[in-house]
Order: structure tokens, then C-alpha cells, then sequence
């Protein structure tokens, strides 16, 4: 079944964007994602998995939050996650 | 009974509120508001506490202490159920209302009457949000409203308990599914090896032992040079966080900073890489977890605009690109759930069949025949009680952070408006009948004082920055005290102006009290020119 898509003038992200000269222009998922994956890796090797932190969400699913804190626990190897519900 | 502390309910939690009004109109429940401002709603309630800013222990005390004084406490609940009850009650002698009417800002009379209603009512919910929260002593003005249900045992049964309202559909499942520095899924704690080696089991590769750092706490780390990178997703800490000049530095400091989100916000903008995301309400497959622990399901009723992308297909690209150890795959929401459930024992019996079956389940649920639990203290009502009593933790009242000063003579309070949603990032395009502007209430006689009309351009100063903002008459805030939102922080960035102050053990930023001082724009202008 194809579910119809939000008209979105309410600026919706659409695409994937990278850091260029200062600026964020547009990008593709296969560079922006290899972009964050080598800076991440040469990131972890340089300073060390403890050199990263992440902010989930709590506007999102469960699962979203298992695999952010899981992503950070294992494939950076920390536990610097956190999100808004300490409040 | 119902009593909203800290909790501007009818316009941070409308939905919430509207049950609380059928109980008050239909059933005959008796609404109590504690809350420095008269807050909207105030009409429905038949007692209005106006604790002054900072005062919540002192008033959660001397209410204990009138309990105690006229024999009110439950005897039996307190010592078949409870422990450290003779601490607290040596803790509260030094509260009685008369004597502390300067901390608490509540005539003793009122603290009494709120003592009678709460110790006599035959059912009573006690519910609480970021004016308990955001403070510098976060924890200990939670333990001492906990205290006032362990007090009268009303708590672990139908009608009554101790109730935080969450702010998000899932700040309760963000925190289950262990998106926090020191608790692996299931609320679990890190530091214990059996639960570490249950995850690394299941994930196929060892846990970290080492301590996350909480948000603020990263912020430091920022600060001092060790951490280097940093993944959001769907936050916006820069608008969102206290003292924003400092978080600003901070951010753009980083060497790599990459952002997940469905809208690009202040935050986003500073980032290296930024990938859209669904919309989780409306986009996305899985679950989210309510107030009351019950596990729901979610499902997309629209495809996502443009190149925007699954949120788990994301992440689990970003780990198979970087190589991550252990058993990441390409895998569906209830797959996920599914290995979510093998780590996390409380949520063991939750498949999505009987989730949707039943139409959701609370935990603690551990297994498939479980019905799950509507009732989390419950067990206190046992006789005698299964595992650990419950106990009472005394606190002492301290003064906020900021004081006010001759410098800095007005107490701020900041929170939301009804017409938007946190930084505004997801409201900010939406119609609202009274528009979306940011404002400051001030109260008539402090307008007059200042010599100030309605709408005058006024600049708001703290030890940290400035914000410049119409001044706007209200009849919330009394004389001394003036409030901002953090609805519009492109219009007036309320943050530049808060406390870093933070709890301790929550890690929790006193957004609830900054000192301040007011000058009409035009003459805070030409002073700055001399």
C-alpha cells in the first residue's frame, strides 16, 4: 500500500545535508552517511570511545531509543547517552 | 482529590487536564494547585497555594508537619510499609507553617487546610512536573512531596498516588529503553555484571562498565576538551538547554557533531551532517510508552516527505558502516523489540500481539501469561510487604541558586505557553489563535512601579545575558515575580538569560529561578552607549 505524504511547507527536512566550506549543502544518503561513519571512526580511534556523546529522544519510539543506546554502547563503546527524561 | 504541584497543567499537559476536570466537574474531586503563579485553570481549584519560588520543601514539610501535629498520618500503612519514618518526622519539627511562612510565601492557615484535605481524603493523587524538577535541589523536593504519600499512604491503589506528568509521548520509554549514562534497558542498573553480561549476551559483544555522563555533565566534558563528537537525535539542546551562550561555544567547539531529526533547528544548523528522519507519530512503526507505563503501539499513517529516511534503518546503517561488533543487521521494528524484550526482563511478556491485542500493557509485564501491572507500589498494600519497604527520605529546605538583590531585584520563572511546545521547533508553523509571540508577564503594580505600559519594549538582564521583550500586564505573577517562556527563543532567547545551577544527582538545570533585572529598552540602550 503506498501512504500518502505530509504536503510539508512547514520545513520538513527532505534530504540528507553535509558541512562544506562553513556551510550545509545538500548531500546524498550514501555520502552524508559514509561522512558521519569515517569521521566517527577516525573520531574513536584519535580520542578514544568516552570523546563521544549522543542525545536521544524522547518524542520517538521505543525501539529508536533502544538502538541509539545500543549504537553508542557498542559500535562507539560508551555510555554517554542521555535524554530528556531525567525531569 | 487532586493536587497539581508545580504543574502548569491546563497548558503544558491540555489532554491530561481534561481528565482531571471531568473527575472535577462530573465526580465531585477537589482540586489543589501549588504553583507560584496563579496559573490558568486556578478557577477550577478549591485551594490555591502560591509557594514562593525555591519553597517546596519548606511547604511539603510543614504539611507533613500539620499531618503529624493533629495525628493525621497513617499509623498502620507507615509500619507495616514504610522506613525511616522517626528521621522524617524529627526533620519536619523545625517546619512548622507559622514558623516558615518566609520560605514557603503560603500562610500558615492555607498549609494547614491542604494538611486536613490530603490526610483525609479518601482517594488523592499528588502529581508533579518541571516546577519540582528544575531546580538545583530537584531531588530532594521530589523526596519530600514522596514523603507526604508515604505520610498518609496515599499511594499503590486505585485513585491515589504520587504522579510526575511526563512532558514528551516517551520521556518514560526513553528512559526505559535505557537512553540514560547509568541504566542499561529495562531501568537496569549498569554497575550490576549480571546485567551487563544479559545485554552483552544478547548484543554479541561486551558492555561498557564505565559511568556515562548525563547531559549537563557532557557539557562539562565539552568544556574542558574531552569530548569531541556528539549525535542528536530529534533534540535542540542550543535553544533548549540553560545558560546558551555557553552551550553555543560549546556546540560549535565540537570536531564532528551529527544531527537526526524530521526539521532543522538552531541546533541542527551548527551540525557536520544532518540526515532526516520520520516523524515518529505519524511516520513510524513500533512503541511509546505513556505516564503510566503502558506500552502502546504506534504505526505510520503516512510516508515520509522527500529523501527522509526509517530512524532505525539510520542507526543500524551508521553501525554495519562503521563496523560495530556484535549482531547488527537490517532489522524491522518488532525484530528490534523482539531482542529489546530478551534484555529488559520488564518488558519480557510485552510481544506486539498481545500489545495490540490488549490494547497495551504497564509494566513490569515478564512473561506472556503476565497481565502486566496497573498498580507499581501496590505491593505495599501487601501484609506483610514482599521486598524492600519504602522509604521515607527527609530534605531540608535551601534557598535557590540566585537570590534576588538589589542588582537583580526580579525573581524569573520561565515554562510554556498553551499555544506551543518546548523550543517551538514542531508548533512554530501551526495557527494559533493568539499568535505565537513571546511576552513578559509582569503583575500591574510592578508595571506601575516601572513606570511601564502595555507592549513597552523592556530589556530583561541576568548575571549571564540579555533578552529585550514586551512587557505584557498579568494577573499570574504577583510583585516581585515575572515569567518567561522558552516557547519562542528565535524571538527572545529565554536561555540566555537561566542558571546552570544543577541538581546533583538529576543533573537538572534550575530553569525555575533566575534573578533579574528590568529596564525600559530605550534607557538600557543609551545607558550601554555612555
Amino acid at each position: 500500500m503506498a501512504l500518502p505524504s505530509v504536503d510539508q511547507s512547514s520545513g520538513r527536512l527532505l534530504y540528507p545535508m553535509v558541512r562544506e566550506g562553513g556551510k550545509l549543502r545538500r548531500a546524498s544518503w550514501e555520502e552524508a552517511l559514509s561522512a558521519a561513519a569515517e569521521r566517527m571512526t577516525s573520531i574513536r580511534e584519535r580520542y578514544g570511545p568516552d570523546a563521544f556523546g549522543a542525545f536521544s529522544c524522547s518524542k520517538s519510539t521505543n525501539e529508536l531509543n533502544y538502538l541509539v543506546q545500543k549504537f553508542m554502547r557498542t559500535a562507539i563503546g560508551t555510555n554517554n547517552i542521555d535524554s530528556c527524561n531525567r525531569t | 482529590m487532586i493536587i497539581l504541584w508545580g504543574s502548569n497543567a491546563r497548558e503544558a499537559h491540555p489532554i491530561m487536564f481534561q481528565h482531571m476536570m471531568r473527575a472535577v466537574r462530573r465526580r465531585g474531586a477537589k482540586l489543589v494547585i501549588v504553583d507560584p503563579r496563579r496559573i490558568s485553570g486556578i478557577e477550577f481549584a478549591s485551594l490555591h497555594l502560591p509557594v514562593r519560588v525555591g519553597g517546596d520543601v519548606a511547604l511539603a514539610n510543614a504539611v507533613g508537619y500539620v499531618i503529624l501535629e493533629e495525628g493525621l498520618e497513617n499509623k498502620e500503612f507507615i509500619a507495616r510499609a514504610t522506613e525511616h519514618f522517626e528521621d522524617y518526622r524529627a526533620a519536619v519539627q523545625r517546619y512548622r507553617p507559622e514558623d516558615v511562612e518566609e520560605w514557603t510565601g503560603v500562610p500558615a492557615e492555607d498549609v494547614r487546610k491542604l494538611a486536613r484535605m490530603y490526610a483525609k481524603a479518601d482517594r488523592a493523587v499528588l502529581c508533579w512536573t518541571l516546577g519540582i524538577t528544575e531546580h538545583h535541589n530537584a531531588v530532594k523536593n521530589v523526596h519530600s512531596l514522596i514523603n507526604l504519600g508515604l505520610l498518609t499512604g496515599h499511594i499503590g491503589k486505585p485513585g491515589s498516588g504520587l504522579a510526575p506528568l511526563r512532558g514528551q509521548n516517551n520521556v518514560q520509554g526513553g528512559g526505559d529503553m535505557g537512553a540514560l549514562p547509568n541504566r542499561l534497558p529495562g531501568f537496569q542498573d549498569l554497575t550490576k555484571p549480571e546485567v551487563r553480561e544479559r545485554a552483552a549476551k544478547v548484543w554479541g559483544t561486551p558492555v561498557p562498565e564505565k559511568l556515562g555522563k548525563h547531559q549537563s555533565a557532557m557539557f562539562d566534558a565539552m568544556a574542558k576538551g574531552e569530548m569531541h563528537a556528539l549525535y542528536i537525535v530529534g533534540e535542540n539542546p542550543l535553544q533548549s538547554e540553560a545558560n546558551q551562550k555557553h552551550v553555543r561555544g560549546l556546540l560549535e567547539n565540537l570536531d564532528f557533531m551529527l544531527v537526526q531529526d524530521i526539521i532543522l533547528n538552531p541546533t541542527g544548523e551548527l551540525a557536520d551532517v544532518v540526515l532526516p528522519a520520520t516523524a515518529s507519530w505519524a511516520e513510524a512503526d513500533g512503541t511509546v510508552t505513556n505516564s503510566e507505563r503502558r506500552v502502546q503501539r504506534v504505526r505510520p499513517a503516512l510516508a515520509p516527505p522527500g529523501e527522509s529516511r526509517d530512524d532505525l534503518w539510520i542507526v543500524e546503517e551508521l553501525a554495519l558502516r562503521m563496523k560495530a561488533p556484535g549482531n547488527w543487521a537490517h532489522r524491522s521494528a518488532e525484530e528490534n523489540w523482539d531482542e529489546l524484550r530478551k534484555v529488559s526482563p520488564m518488558h519480557g511478556g510485552m510481544s506486539y500481539r498481545r500489545l495490540e491485542e490488549l490494547g497495551g500493557l504497564q509494566w513490569p509485564c515478564p512473561t506472556e501469561d503476565h497481565p502486566g501491572t496497573p498498580f507499581l507500589h501496590g505491593r505495599l498494600w501487601e501484609n506483610p510487604v514482599s521486598g524492600a519497604l519504602a522509604p521515607f527520605v527527609a530534605a531540608d529546605h535551601e534557598s535557590t541558586a540566585e537570590e534576588t538583590d538589589a542588582e537583580y531585584p526580579f525573581m524569573l520563572t520561565t515554562g510554556r505557553r498553551l499555544e506551543d511546545y518546548n523550543t517551538g521547533v514542531q508548533t512554530r508553523y501551526y495557527k494559533a489563535p493568539r499568535g505565537h509571540y513571546e511576552r513578559l508577564d509582569m503583575c500591574a503594580e510592578d508595571m506601575r512601579r516601572l513606570g511601564l505600559q502595555q507592549g513597552d519594549l523592556v530589556q530583561v538582564s541576568s548575571r549571564r545575558g540579555q533578552v529585550l521583550v514586551p512587557v505584557e500586564e498579568s494577573s499570574k505573577v504577583h510583585p516581585g515575580l515575572v515569567f518567561l517562556s522558552l516557547n519562542h527563543p528565535d524571538q527572545v532567547a529565554t536561555n540566555l538569560l537561566t542558571l546552570d545551577a544543577t541538581d546533583p544527582q538529576s543533573g537538572t538545570a534550575e530553569f525555575k529561578a533566575t534573578a533579574v533585572r528590568i529596564e525600559r529598552a530605550k534607557e538600557a540602550v543609551e545607558e550601554g552607549i555612555r
